[in-house]
Formats: C-alpha cells, sequence, structure tokens
C-alpha cells in the first residue's frame, strides 16, 4: 500500500479558458492497484470513450451501452505490469483529463502534474488562481 | 484477499441484491481529499461546490442511477441541495455533481466537507 498520493492535475479546459483552473485528486485506492500492475492497456478505456463520444454525436445517448467484449477488456485485457507513481499519474492524465488538454497543440500547457502543497488549499484563492508555465 | 465471482445476488430468499457500482466520500473543503472510494480512479475540482468522479472501471451503460448528498459546513440556519446538472457531464467514464446552498436568498454553489456520491446499476 502506498501512502497518499504526493501529485495532483492541475488543468484548464481548452474550449472554456475563462473558467476555474480545475484540480484532479487521484484515489489511492487507484493508485495502489496501478502500481501493482494491475490496469489494463490505456487504449482499452480510450475505446470506450470514443464508442460513448461517437453514440452522443449521433444521438443515440439516451439508450447508450457498451458492446460487451470492448468493456469486459476493462478486466480482461492483459494488464500492463507494474507502474511507478509518476508513471501512473501519467496514466491517469490519459484516462480522466478530457483527452483535448493532452492530444491536442496548444499555445501552452493546457495540464501539470505538481505537489499537492502547491495547490492552494483556500478556495478564494483557487477560483482566482491560473495554470502558468 | 479472495475474489468472489457470481453474476447474480440473491438473499437466502431469493430476492434479487444489486450492489452499487461506484461510491466516493471526499472532503470538498480546503485541500479536498478523497476519504474512501470503490471504483473511482479519481475526482475532479471544477471549482466551488463543482466537482466529477471519474470511475475506475466504466459503467456499462449511460442510463445508471445515483445518489448524492453533502453536508452543510456551518451552523448557520439554511439548506444544503446537493445534485447535477440537467446538462452536465453524466458519461459511463464520470460523473458531474455539485453543492450549493441558500445561506443568500437563492442557492448558490457551496463546499461540502462531507460529499457522498453513488451510483448504481
Amino acid at each position: 500500500m502506498t501512502e497518499y498520493t504526493k501529485y495532483r492535475v492541475v488543468f484548464d479546459d481548452p474550449d472554456n479558458l475563462d473558467e476555474t483552473t480545475k484540480v484532479l485528486i487521484p484515489a489511492k485506492e487507484w493508485l495502489d492497484e496501478a502500481m501493482a500492475g494491475k490496469l489494463p492497456p490505456i487504449w482499452v478505456y480510450w475505446q470506450l470513450q470514443d464508442d460513448e463520444n461517437k453514440a452522443r454525436e449521433e444521438g443515440r445517448i439516451e439508450s447508450f451501452s457498451h458492446d460487451p467484449e470492448k468493456h469486459e477488456l476493462q478486466w480482461k485485457a492483459p494488464r500492463i505490469g507494474p507502474l511507478t507513481e509518476e508513471e501512473a499519474m501519467e496514466y491517469l492524465v490519459m484516462k480522466d483529463l478530457p483527452r483535448k488538454c493532452w492530444a491536442e497543440e496548444h499555445n501552452r500547457p493546457m495540464f501539470r502534474i505538481v505537489r499537492t502543497e502547491e495547490v492552494p488549499s483556500d478556495r478564494q484563492f483557487r477560483n482566482a488562481w491560473e495554470m502558468v508555465e | 484477499m479472495s475474489t468472489i465471482k457470481v453474476d447474480n445476488l440473491q438473499t437466502t430468499g431469493g430476492a434479487p441484491l444489486h450492489s452499487a457500482r461506484a461510491w466516493v466520500n471526499f472532503n470538498g473543503t480546503g485541500t479536498v481529499s478523497i476519504r474512501d472510494n470503490s471504483n473511482v480512479s479519481s475526482i475532479t475540482d471544477n471549482g466551488t461546490g463543482t466537482y466529477t468522479s471519474n470511475f475506475s472501471v466504466a459503467i456499462p451503460s449511460s442510463n445508471y442511477s445515483y445518489a448524492v448528498s453533502a453536508v452543510w459546513n456551518s451552523t448557520a440556519s439554511s439548506q444544503m441541495h446537493a445534485g447535477r446538472r440537467n446538462n452536465s457531464v453524466m458519461t459511463t467514464t464520470a460523473f458531474y455533481h455539485e453543492s450549493s446552498n441558500n445561506l443568500g436568498s437563492a442557492f448558490t454553489p457551496s463546499d461540502s466537507p462531507e460529499f457522498v456520491s453513488t451510483v448504481f446499476y
């Protein structure tokens, strides 16, 4: 079991840069699984996200269900092996952040992995806080 | 630790049992932190009183059910509301929820020291 992670991910939504900078907080249990080598390849999640996005674009989201074989890959696909905490955070970025934050080019970085103490604990300060390079 | 694999859960009398697909209990004030969870890889702090739960294992269908609650962090007389906006994100991989109070005349987003979100399917 890991100690609770010292990392957070701060990110901006490229489509809504006026919004507050967002903070991703990893779950300790998920990190433990990542570091124990229990995660599937990241494309398993992307495949599910792509299918759901396509259903939304085509107006089929109200009755959308995943293809059972693709859904089962989350626990049936070969595991990728143990990750370091830093590698697990990078995996989490690709899994839980909007893909346009990290997969598309922007005129500045849209996310950063930071230490927890770098994130303001005061809400008013955090809402006014901006991510800079 | 052992793993039990079954397709259906029933009481000894034969009534169906359904467990939660995911749940999370977190502190939404100060340095936001997750107290405990099941099937949640992370939460996102989107701003005052607004959060996203990201699932470790995606829910099979977008038509899942959910319950959320939030504790009010004050002795002042007011109500706390927790829920989801109609146009907010509710996908099989993430669930957006928020808390607000009516300490003023209208409900406004407010952080909660104990926010609980549960998903059933």
